[in-house]
């Protein structure tokens, strides 16, 4: 799924408004930018809307894509931007979350896992799992959820997410821990659980 | 000698890229000697593994992106 910045001719065929070329881009990446706002809390038919209008935004400003980024990463910047004029809850971030605490208790006073992790591998997978991870998602605050969207599902790099939410690196890192022990508690709280013996 | 919370913490947060080479190494030597960092790390790609395949589960259907297209088309 990660989007490779452009050919030389493809940049230039973009940034002329080549019709075929900006078609076939656009309706690549209406779906990465659909998962995305829906990701960020933005209801359906809201979430069409603003993905339309980054469409818009995205052509008339077709000449300043320098190709430095691939276009999806440029496209998802005009998609937060545009969604964090409208939903503010975005843009917030708390210093201290209850999973903090929660991730702590798993540990002894020396540091040391006290209560690891008993979740299965990526071998399981399966439909269940994902059903399961789709209702922990939904319970997390629009913000990480999207950053997650765009790590884990996009697959985008962590410049470029930093780009696309103006956050630093550092920020980022904590909104993916505390999404990634939320996600697992949460699984874990639902039964998801794999062999008692941590496979070595 | 890197304890089990900083390990985690490092791959739940993928910010181990950008330590030195020195804890880049300690968490190697960690993870080689304690299952429980390793089962954490394989949670966190098997997280990734699960919105992945959620993606592909319910993809977004053909005629949302069809009906965006077409008034994008109409507008530009």
């Amino acid at each position: 799924m990660p989007s490779p910045a452009p050919s030389a001719s493809q940049l230039a065929a973009i940034q002329r408004r080549d019709p075929d070329v900006l078609d076939a881009l656009l309706r690549d990446e209406i779906p990465p930018l659909l998962r995305a706002a829906r990701a960020a809390g933005v209801p359906a038919q809201d979430a069409e809307d603003v993905v339309q209008e980054t469409l818009l935004v995205f052509v008339r400003r077709a000449e300043e894509f320098d190709g430095r980024s691939s276009a999806r990463a440029w496209l998802f910047g005009i998609l937060y931007r545009k969604m964090s004029e409208r939903w503010r809850s975005l843009r917030s971030i708390d210093a201290i979350e209850p999973i903090d605490e929660v991730h702590e208790s798993r540990f002894d006073a020396n540091g040391r896992w006290s209560n690891p992790s008993r979740l299965p591998d990526a071998s399981a997978a399966n439909a269940q799992a994902m059903t399961m991870l789709d209702h922990c998602l939904a319970d997390l605050p629009d913000r990480r959820r999207l950053a997650f969207t765009l790590r884990e599902v996009e697959q985008l790099e962590t410049d470029e997410i930093c780009k696309i939410l103006d956050i630093s690196a550092n920020t980022l890192g904590v909104l993916l821990f505390r999404t990634r022990n939320a996600l697992r508690e949460c699984l874990e709280a639902k039964g998801l659980k794999g062999s008692d013996d941590v496979a070595v | 000698m890197l304890r089990c919370k900083e390990v985690s913490a490092l791959i739940g947060s993928e910010t181990l890229p950008r330590t030195t080479r020195r804890t880049r190494l300690g968490v190697w030597f960690h993870r080689q000697m304690c299952q429980y960092c390793r089962a954490y790390q394989r949670s966190v790609v098997m997280l990734g593994t699960l919105a992945r395949g959620l993606a592909v589960k319910e993809p977004v259907p053909v005629e949302v992106v069809k009906r965006i297209a077409s008034k994008v088309k109409q507008e530009r």
